[in-house]
């Protein structure tokens, strides 16, 4: 599954980058211990656990879970005192598009590992946990038979990594919400202050890192920080409609979404066009076509109008009904929200009411006026990123595909009408 | 935690106030006169920022912040009233009526309802809402005492964390999720807690309410008095709510010193006089009669024969005196029934502050309710429980060991040194090893009936006297056939083959004035918060009277009492 998915050579295409990650092209196995070096850790604990710090600051290495935290910052935060730390591994891949975890853990279970062991190590950690999204069986079992072979060759010393399976709720890859979980409790996010660097799991400092951040750290320690920056690999997550969908490795600034889908994905489906691209799964703004010369880093997305998030591109063709699809964007994150605080659990209620309304034909255009002021009574206003993130499709698509809105209101029926058949 | 650190400077809505750092907003600008609304915030309990509904705009902050979940820090700027923040609070509120069903009219939260409240102060007039309203199920009876209205529930988990946080046995739960998430209990089970009726109180919304007062009165048409319960040796304070002079329900007043604002469900419900067959008039043989006469025969039958007179730990102080004056006058017997003890060594906030709390073989979760949850605070504050015994002990999650005997006790734990002070103890044989452990926290036998701790010295009824004046509403030992009695009590109920000679209607605890020694020593007053049978009197009125037929002068503090009522 995840062989198709991966790159293969393409001899037009010079120079072909040579993927750091996914660095096993068209591998359907896991990686084993007799073919992985634990060169990174073994050369970790000769350094100081400052020093490893200072190497993945220097690295500029930041959060690959969406948020773009840097990564060594964040590990310098951990008080140094006394007592229980942990570590806590967010596998909980749950974003729609998104699937670089789980490609990693399935065939690179040593160097999650390894990142997991050099980062308890640094801040003082000898428990990690790994929150594997409940649907990924492969992915934690593969992982927990790696643990396994390391612990007997002695590598884990007096480190746990322990694996735990989600029970299947999008709110969880929330990092306190994942926290709450792991505690065995209902998972909902905690307020902030305190932050878990402080009282995270169990009231104790706690570190949460995403599985592809933790990837890159061995990488760091072998070949330095220096390296790492010049090259920032990172994984797009192409889907939708495109003919070849897939985890694309790629450093950071070096492509354009135009290029990823035409020389990665192979372009469009059945020749047609792009309508828009959602670059952070059903989180982050869609871009329009206009918007495809963007270049594929943190900054230029934002200037774009939208979120890289965790690089999760899904592309859609101009048979897309932008009502329905916001509709169905809004519908999982109403299905999604945790219940918690107010305005997210009625919030994203009443959108979908509306949308529902509006894309069965049956709305007005005040309808639109009530959306865009209920998206604003909804964001900046709740407890967690869910709710911000509901209100995304609603205002991208209200803004720039109005017209769409308009013609389901004038027209009582969906105007695009391919997906009805 | 937050006294030691130091104050800073913070201004709410213009006004400067000075509060430690790390206090909570919401509590600065309670200090600051400034009213922020709140649904799930509760002072007693950890914040959650779920409701939103204390949105604020914060100076330099780019999105507004819940007051209820961010600490102050010197020179804070914040605007509870702008547009920014009561754009929020609009919100918020707009979005927590769009599926409330607004059945206001029908709800018997109306009147006393923060959601209304806060709507009328703080809320839009109109809601923009044209869809269908959710529906969920309504009155549900969560148990004999509860009743649930899922469609009412605003999510904002007092309930759920009062469980959890005040009463430690996790009751109720949350369930589901998103639009649909709920509170209740678990499949088969039902809302099992001696402390259930607290969520009532913590509830802002009509969808816990109290099966006993459901649909009895109206909040504005309550007739309000404070008093003490009758239920237990803790003197809980209280608020006793009547319509047209007919009690409906009781609620918990705060008092620090004593029960912090808790009630346990025993006191709430079953100690009001509801449903429960009354005493209304006096009668001689089964036959009714007036008080004169009852009391002419009561006299005649007292001064007749060797006489005990046996009293409830229950009565008042004031009753107490004059039984114990009638007793001596008649040179009879005095005793009490049920037994009590009483002698405990300081105060209830002696055990809050505790940092080792010992109860040999008392089950004060069940014993003394409200007193368990005094003892979970200290628990909270980093005490340590044990227990000593093979008992029930409902602190059963809450206590750090249990062991057989107090030598293995005294031998597990202090051999490493002492253990750490304020040291309380509590239950028989406490003072032995209080003064072997130099306790310097509360420590005794603490008395468990409501006037129990005033009746110390007195030694145990016999009952062997021919004959008996039994004094309170206690479901007294059956009499031998030779014996005469006269009952002095409030209900009705008692055993046929019991039938006294002489009885003698009295006023119910919540009707009358009176006093009360609660198991620490303090003296309480009662007031009457509801009107008592026509021809009821007060306990010590009663007793007085009956002095007063017995042409014994020093009937006792006539005036004091009289003044009382």
């Amino acid at each position: 599954m995840s062989s198709a998915a991966t790159e293969r050579f393409d001899t037009d295409t010079p120079p072909p980058y040579q993927p750091v990650l996914l660095c096993h092209p068209g591998r359907t196995e896991p990686v084993a211990l007799d073919e992985y070096e634990y060169r990174a850790w073994r050369k970790a604990q000769e350094m100081s656990p400052e020093q490893v710090i200072e190497e993945v600051k220097g690295s500029n290495l930041k959060g690959r879970g969406g948020a773009a935290f840097p990564t060594g910052l964040k590990w310098s935060f951990v008080p140094k005192i006394e007592g229980p730390k942990y570590l806590c591994v967010n596998a909980d891949e749950s974003e729609p598009g998104t699937f670089k975890d789980r490609e990693l853990m399935e065939i690179e279970p040593h160097m999650l590992i390894e990142g997991i062991l050099i980062a308890c190590y640094s801040f003082g950690a000898r428990t990690a946990f790994v929150y594997v999204r409940g649907e990924y069986r492969t992915a934690a079992q593969r992982l927990e038979n790696a643990i396994e072979e390391a612990r007997r060759a002695g590598l884990l010393g007096d480190y746990q990594i322990l694996v735990f399976r989600g029970a299947g709720a999008y709110i969880c890859g929330e990092e306190t919400a994942l926290l709450e979980s792991l505690e065995g409790r209902r998972p909902m996010p905690r307020s902030r202050p305190p932050f878990p660097a402080v009282e995270g799991l169990y009231g104790r400092p706690s570190v949460i890192n995403n599985v592809e951040t933790l990837v890159n750290v061995p990488h760091i320690i072998n070949r330095g920080a220096e390296w790492f920056k010049a090259l920032d690999p990172k994984i797009f997550c192409l889907s939708g409609h495109v003919n070849r969908p897939g985890n694309y490795e790629r450093p950071l600034g070096s492509l354009t979404f135009r290029q990823l889908i035409d020389e990665c994905g192979q372009g469009v489906h059945g020749g047609h066009q792009v309508k828009g691209v959602l670059p952070a799964g059903a989180s982050a703004p869609i871009l329009t076509a206009d918007k495809l010369d963007t270049l594929l880093d943190y900054d230029s997305v934002r200037e774009a109008g939208s979120m890289l998030g965790s690089a999760s591109l899904i592309v859609l063709d101009e048979r897309v009904c932008m009502v329905r699809a916001a509709a169905r964007m809004v519908e999982f994150f109403r299905k999604e929200s945790c219940g918690k605080c107010t305005p997210c659990r009625e919030g994203t209620t009443w959108l979908h009411k509306v949308l529902t309304r509006l894309e069965q034909g049956q709305g007005s255009e005040a309808d639109l006026d009530l959306l865009l002021s209920l998206s604003d009574e909804i964001s900046g206003k709740v407890l967690c990123a869910l709710g911000d993130f509901a209100v995304s499709p609603v205002v991208a698509t209200v803004s720039q595909f109005r017209d769409e809105y308009l013609a389901h209101v004038r027209q009582g029926r969906c105007p695009v009408g391919s997906w009805a058949e | 935690m937050a006294e030691a650190l130091p104050p800073v400077t913070v201004i709410i809505d213009g006004q400067e106030v000075r509060v430690p750092k790390g206090t909570l907003l919401i509590e600065a600008a309670k200090k600051a006169g400034v009213e922020i609304p709140v649904f799930c915030y509760h002072p007693k309990m950890k914040p959650v920022g779920a409701c939103r509904m204390c949105l604020v705009d914060i100076q330099k902050m780019p999105r507004l912040q819940t007051a209820c979940t961010t600490p102050v820090s010197e020179g804070m700027i914040v605007h509870t009233r702008n547009d920014r923040a009561t754009a929020g609070q609009k919100a918020v509120l707009e979005l927590m009526l769009a599926n409330h069903p607004l059945d206001c009219p029908i709800c018997d939260k109306g009147g006393e309802c923060p959601l209304q409240d806060n709507t009328f102060k703080f809320g839009l007039g109109v809601s923009r809402f044209t869809e269908p309203k959710r529906k969920l199920a309504k009155a549900i009876p969560l148990s004999e005492r509860i009743v649930l209205d899922r469609e009412r529930c605003i999510m904002c988990y007092r309930c759920v964390r009062f469980q959890d946080e005040i009463a430690g046995d996790q009751a109720l739960a949350a369930m589901d999720r998103a639009g649909t998430s709920q509170i209740g209990v678990l499949d088969g089970e039902t809302f099992d807690s001696p402390f259930s009726g607290n969520t009532i109180d913590l509830c802002p919304v009509g969808a816990l309410l109290s099966r006993q007062y459901r649909f009895r009165a109206r909040p504005w048409d309550l007739q309000r008095t404070p008093s003490i319960c009758a239920g237990c040796a803790v003197g809980c304070n209280v608020e006793l709510h009547a319509r047209d002079r007919a009690l409906q329900r009781m609620v918990p007043r705060e008092n620090m010193a004593i029960n912090n604002e808790w009630l346990c469900d025993f006191g709430r419900f079953d100690t009001l006089p509801l449903g429960i067959e009354r005493l209304r008039e006096p009668a001689v043989d089964g036959q009714p009669t007036s008080w004169a006469e009852a009391l002419e025969s009561a006299a005649e039958l007292l001064r007749s024969g060797p006489t005990e007179v046996i009293v409830s730990p229950s009565i008042t102080n004031e009753a107490l005196n004059a039984a114990t004056t009638i007793a001596r006058e008649l040179k009879a017997g005095l005793g009490v029934w049920p037994a009590t003890t009483g002698q405990v060594r300081r105060t209830i906030q002696d055990l809050v502050t505790s940092k080792t709390i010992i109860l040999l073989g008392l089950d004060v979760w069940r014993a003394l309710p409200v007193l368990a949850l005094r003892v979970r605070e200290a628990l909270k504050a980093g005490g340590k429980l044990y227990f000593v015994g093979a008992g029930a002990n409902g602190l059963w999650r809450d206590t750090s060991a249990t062991f057989a005997t107090v030598e293995e006790l005294v031998q597990a734990l202090t051999h490493d040194g002492a253990l750490p002070q304020p040291i309380s103890i509590l239950g028989w044989g406490a003072d032995a090893l209080g003064d072997e452990l130099a306790a310097e926290g509360m420590v005794g036998s603490p008395a468990t009936a409501a006037n129990g701790a005033a009746m110390t010295g007195l030694p145990k009824a016999t009952f062997e006297a021919p004959v008996q004046l039994l004094v309170g509403n206690e479901d007294w030992p059956l009499r031998s056939s030779a014996s005469a009695r006269i009952q002095l009590r409030w209900s009705a109920a008692g055993d046929a083959a019991d039938r006294p000679s002489i009885v003698l209607p009295l006023a119910h605890p919540y009707e009358q004035t009176g006093s009360l020694i609660n198991l620490e020593g303090t003296v309480q007053q009662l007031h009457p918060g509801a009107a008592a049978p026509a021809a009821a009197h007060p306990d010590w009125l009663a007793l007085a009277e009956l002095a007063e037929a017995l042409h014994i002068s020093a009937a006792p503090d006539m005036e004091t009492n009289a003044a009382l009522a």
